[in-house]
């Protein structure tokens, strides 16, 4: 076995929370508390191991010779001036919302944007790609809820007719998306139980 | 290098050989073991008498009180035979060295050759007396102990195979006695000539000479015969070169006569542990006169003491208790395995001394080779210059070959009962019909179907199966994407221009978007001053899409005099949190945004961290954005559950995310309103949970905003430019899919009739 | 000035993202980038500052804190920040396993209480006497034919059959092509407001390009 002690700590640890919460006994509950906690400050560090990885890839990018990059340079700029100005003045001092309001923002709502051009000439060409009736199916319904989600049908003046047929149309999606949502559920359960019984390791190197 | 002449084929051999390498002849006298090597020690003599054959008689021999019993008893058995009246009884006045012997031996060299090539047969009364009672014994068949100890010769008559049988009659006279050998275990089982000839030793083939009188000599071959002067010329003493005793030359009489005692001495003493050269046999020496020889002198004697016949007689007599039996010292060395399994029964052997004849010494050795019975076989006691002599095979803990031992014991041929010969008919020849085994198996059903689910599985992994052809999808054709932008952003920019939608307001409403206006303008009805915990788990980037939704809630709730709670899961949500709070406040002057709302600090972790913040919140966000502690302001007094919230509104752009809210708080918060604006992609995925009122109430994307402003009106709240542009967006994109999808059928179809045009 | 050189900046960072509609170019890489650079330095501030100096480093500092526990932790993020040394990565593994068992855990929770129970609950509403009604009974069947028929589409067990492959049996079959029907149908729904949303934000984004044009605009 792998990582033995590892997969002890993640049982372990994990049976503990779990009977927490089946056994709501007042040393569980304080003690699910605490590996929260420890969790929470876990995932920071965690996150902050991703961030300084990114940061040394980019700044190898500058010194290699071989796979030099120059836009790692305002990539490096642009984190250590943010970090340390968020460091010395605070995340959320007026100071600093301009960065996350006028260059956040701005560019990740663009890219979002372009991703319309994407999907649309994506659209356009399925089913050139793929004829299959699956694939005529998901572009009907693709275009029948951009109706719906336009707002067009949404006026005294559509017919009954065509309110039934939104309403059963509102129903479809919901169907499968509980059918999808129980799947996610089943799996998320499936994956825990797993990784509580050492079965799944993805702690492991 | 020296070279060898062979005795046997006169062929030249390598002087380092011990055996001829064309004719396997022994190169050498002291190697003439036979092919047997130490194999042949039970039945072969033992090297000492081999070499001590053609030497005069010890003087053990000389007086009859010095003869033991046993051999007294031979004596005696043979003086009562006819032929034994004829020979002269032993006179305990006897010189070691009889006149006759005397003339015998001091014959010269070169006439020892003449002897071999013409052998002389002398008469009996040239024999001194133990020769001539030896031969005595031999010529006349009525050896005392070769009768009593030849169970095979007496009782075994019927018993022997055929082949033997017609031997015998063919060699009658039957001459076992010329095996026989006084002190050994002997059968007269008379055996095939070959056998005789090649793999007995040479001494005794001199003793059946003796005892035919020279009928055998006109048996010899030639070519043996006439090496003697090649052997001569060699140097060498090979045991044919060796006459038997009755017809030892003058000249080896008188080499005895020159022979100084000291050879003798030297015999005993291990001088033989080496090779003798020929030189030691050469007279170079003048040996002193026989009469000077004392009797009884230790230095003369002890080349046959009483201990070395122990030795090796003891050795005899175990192999003989071993059941090789009688049948053994007259078998070949190379069957003597084979004899061993075969032998008769120990019941049916008569043994050949009687335990009273024995002599003492006999008697001794006969308690080891009782313990041979069990299976142990005890080393024998052999002087240390015949333990010297033995071959290497002997010495050796185990015969290289030992354990590629042949244990297959001949049926039929001549070699019937023999072991570790080669077969006398080919293996073919034995062949017999293989059995007739049924061919069908004897399988149930279920069993079968396994088998035939297991050869279909075996099929299908080895069938191959023919590759999905991927059609190569190659990036989208830059003219075909530019010209999809210029038209979106051409109608974008016309719709959000022109502020003209291609349909009404909404009239319609749907009811999570009600349920959504309903119970946020209620909050204050049923709880003054609610305290609403707002999750910001949304991206910069989708704010825009809900912004509009989330600024008219955001001053409803003031409106209210919501106590607002706002708790950050994204990075950028807490800066977010605090612009719209900011925006949203604008709109309700008077309401108190410092005092009545408060931003806790981000909560990391996301699905772990709302865990750790629905079951305990103090713990789970302890501090506020500024580093405060979050549970001393003014919204928070009295709140140490999420049940002190009176609302809880999830402005999100993702489903995934808002599914972690729902499954870590709502259960802890099934009492009160949870309430969502998500972006337009987060909608159908959560879509269930609004129908299973785990969400009561919802907007979603621009149109939600639409919706919203429509269901609570506020002044300037429908922007129709971006409605506009809105709706236009949305048809001009479902045409452009729609007419994708009909240029794809169309190409489909024309694809469809050139395929068949072309057939 | 100030709020008019931020707006200059994002119009810029807007055009210059959008630019990539037309192709690939160096405007748009250097927004890409600095956007990335500002976005992890902000996170990291945002983790040290509200996360990593609250929970753990003040608690140390703390005389009346439980110093002895918070060392747990302390020694767990020392190994987590190994990860950062290929060499010594190895010890990194003991805290992330337990992350992930506190996080399965958790998952496992939320699983069965907020979504299992509740929407397997949620589909037989529709037939409670409370809400029973002609179209309500309509549509809790349709509601949980396609459910299920979603889910039996997800079950991809079957028997291998002799030169078949593997071979559902045909109830599964039917339900399964009807799940696809369903699937394909919420695919779809979800493909559209993935579009409405990008549509809705590409909107904004135009709306503040013209804004600006207009405000900057003499």
């Amino acid at each position: 076995m792998r990582s033995p002690v590892a997969t002890a700590i993640a049982i372990g640890v994990g049976l503990i929370v779990l009977l927490s919460y089946l056994f709501p006994l007042p040393v569980l509950a304080s003690i699910r508390m605490l590996f929260l906690d420890w969790a929470i400050i876990l995932a920071a560090v965690a996150g902050l191991v991703a961030i300084l990885n990114l940061f040394s890839v980019h700044w190898r990018k500058i010194g290699s010779p071989r796979e030099r990059d120059y836009y790692s340079l305002f990539f490096i700029l642009g984190f250590i001036f943010t970090a340390i100005l968020g460091l010395l003045l605070g995340p959320t001092d007026e100071r600093i919302r301009p960065l996350i309001t006028s260059v956040q923002l701005p560019v990740e709502a663009s890219l979002v944007g372009l991703l319309t051009i994407t999907f649309v000439v994506s659209a356009v060409r399925l089913f050139a790609l793929h004829r299959s009736w699956i694939s005529g199916l998901f572009l009907a319904s693709t275009i029948v809820f951009l109706l719906v989600g336009s707002g067009i049908f949404l006026t005294n003046d559509t017919s009954p007719v065509i309110k039934e047929v939104l309403t059963i149309l509102n129903i479809l999606p919901g169907a499968g998306a509980r059918g999808i949502l129980l799947g996610i559920a089943l799996g998320s359960l499936l994956t825990g139980l797993r990784i509580l019984l050492g079965m799944d390791r993805p702690y492991s190197e | 290098m020296n070279t060898v002449v062979c005795p046997q084929c006169g062929s030249s051999n390598p002087d380092k050989n011990e055996f001829c390498q064309w004719c396997y002849a022994p190169l050498h006298p002291e190697s003439t073991s036979g092919f047997g090597g130490s194999e042949s020690a039970s039945i072969d003599l033992p090297d000492w008498l081999k070499e001590a054959g053609p030497l005069p008689p010890s003087p053990t021999e000389a007086s009859d009180e010095e003869l033991p019993d046993w051999l007294l008893s031979l004596r005696q058995a043979s003086e009562t035979s006819d032929f034994g009246e004829e020979i002269q009884p032993t006179s305990g006045e006897e010189s070691f060295l009889t006149p006759d012997l005397e003339k015998i031996l001091s014959a010269d060299k070169d006439e020892e050759t003449e002897t071999l090539t013409q052998p002389e047969p002398l008469a009996q009364e040239d024999l001194t007396e133990w020769i001539s009672r030896l031969q005595g014994e031999e010529a006349t068949e009525e050896a005392p102990f070769a009768a009593e100890s030849t169970p095979l010769t007496g009782q075994s008559e019927e018993e022997l195979p055929e082949w033997l049988k017609a031997l015998r009659e063919q060699e009658e006279p039957p001459v076992p006695e010329t095996y026989v050998v006084e002190g050994e275990a002997t059968s007269p089982l008379p055996e095939p000539e070959p056998f005789v000839a090649e793999s007995l030793p040479e001494w005794l083939k001199d003793l059946s000479t003796l005892s035919e009188e020279g009928k055998e000599a006109e048996t010899l071959p030639t070519e043996e015969v006439a090496q003697g002067p090649e052997v001569e010329e060699a140097g060498l003493i090979t045991p044919e070169a060796i006459p038997p005793f009755t017809e030892i030359p003058e000249n080896i009489t008188a080499w005895f006569e020159e022979t100084p005692a000291s050879i003798f001495e030297n015999r005993s003493s291990g001088v033989y542990e080496s090779t003798p050269t020929p030189e030691e046999f050469t007279p170079t020496t003048e040996l002193p006169p026989t009469d000077e020889i004392p009797e009884e002198s230790p230095e003369v004697i002890p080349a046959f003491s009483e201990e070395d016949y122990a030795a090796w007689l003891d050795h005899l007599k175990i192999e003989e208790t071993l059941e090789e039996g009688n049948l053994a010292a007259q078998i070949p060395a190379f069957v003597d395995n084979g004899i061993a399994e075969t032998a008769p029964s120990p019941e049916t052997i008569v043994p050949p001394f009687i335990e009273s004849e024995l002599p003492e010494w006999l008697a001794e050795a006969e308690s080891p080779a009782e313990g041979a019975e069990s299976g142990v076989t005890p080393a024998a006691q052999l002087p240390e210059w015949l333990e010297a002599m033995r071959p290497v095979e002997a010495v050796a803990p185990t015969p290289p070959h030992a354990e590629e031992e042949d244990t297959r014991i001949e049926t039929s041929g001549p070699l019937a009962g023999f072991q570790g010969v080669l077969p006398g008919e080919p293996e073919a020849l034995r062949y017999s019909r293989p059995p007739i085994h049924a061919v069908r198996l004897n399988v149930s059903e279920k069993q079968r179907a396994y088998a035939a689910l297991l050869e279909s599985l075996v099929t299908a992994e080895s069938t191959p199966t023919p590759l999905r052809v991927q059609k190569q999808v190659t990036a989208p054709s830059p003219i075909l994407r530019l010209a999809i932008t210029i038209v979106l952003f051409a109608i974008l920019i016309t719709g959000w221009a022109s502020a003209t939608p291609p349909s009404a307001l909404p009239t319609l409403f749907p009811a999570e978007a009600v349920a959504f206006a309903t119970t946020i303008n209620n909050l204050s009805a049923q709880h003054p001053a609610p305290r609403v915990l707002v999750g910001l788990d949304i991206d910069a980037g989708f704010l825009p899409e809900i912004h509009t939704a989330t600024i008219n809630t955001l001053s409803d709730l003031m409106r209210q005099d919501a106590r607002l709670v706002f708790l950050p899961l994204q990075s950028n949500a807490p800066v977010l949190g605090l612009a719209m709070a900011q925006e949203a406040a604008q709109q309700i002057p008077g309401y108190a945004l410092s005092e009545q709302s408060v931003h806790l600090g981000y909560l990391a972790g996301e699905t772990t961290g709302l865990a750790a913040f629905a079951y305990q919140p103090r713990l789970g966000m302890a501090t506020t954005l500024e580093g405060q502690p979050a549970w001393d302001t003014q919204p928070l007094i009295g709140v140490n559950s999420l049940q002190d919230f009176d609302a809880i509104l999830l402005i999100t752009d993702s489903g995934e995310r808002a599914r972690g809210w729902i499954e870590q708080l709502r259960p802890l918060f099934s009492e009160r309103p949870f309430l969502v604006i998500s972006s337009a992609q987060a909608a159908p995925y959560l879509a269930p949970y609004v129908q299973s009122e785990q969400i009561n109430g919802m907007l979603t994307g621009l149109l939600g905003s639409i919706l919203y402003t429509r269901l609570t009106p506020k002044v300037g709240g429908e922007n129709l430019a971006l409605w506009s542009a809105y709706q236009w967006g949305s048809l001009t994109i479902a045409l452009l899919i729609l007419l994708g999808a009909l240029a794809g059928a169309t190409q489909a179809l024309f694809q469809a009739q050139k395929s068949r045009s072309k057939r | 000035m100030t709020d008019a050189l931020w707006s200059l900046i994002a119009f810029v960072l807007t055009l210059a993202v959008l630019s990539y509609a037309i192709g690939d170019n160096p405007l748009f890489r250097i927004a890409i980038y600095t956007f990335i650079g500002i976005s992890a330095g902000y996170f990291a501030a945002i983790l040290i500052d509200q996360v990593i100096i609250p929970r753990l480093i003040t608690p140390l500092l703390s005389p009346s804190a439980s110093v002895g526990l918070m060392a747990i932790p302390l020694l767990l993020s020392l190994l987590l920040l190994a990860r950062l040394s290929r060499r010594l990565s190895f010890l990194g593994s003991l805290p992330m396993a337990f992350l992930v068992g506190v996080g399965a855990a958790v998952i496992i929770n939320g699983a069965l209480f907020g979504t299992l129970f509740t929407q397997v609950r949620a589909a037989g509403l529709p037939f409670t006497p409370a809400q029973s009604s002609p179209s309500g009974w309509l549509t809790g069947i349709v509601l949980l034919f396609g459910t299920m028929t979603t889910l039996v589409y997800f079950q991809f067990t079957g028997r291998r059959e002799p030169g078949k492959g593997i071979v559902r049996s045909p109830w599964v079959e039917w339900m399964a092509r009807i799940g696809q029907v369903f699937i394909a149908i919420t695919l779809g729904a979800f493909f559209a407001g993935v579009i409405l949303a990008s549509l809705t934000v590409l909107i904004g984004r135009l709306d503040f390009i013209l804004q600006s044009i207009n405000t900057l605009a003499p």
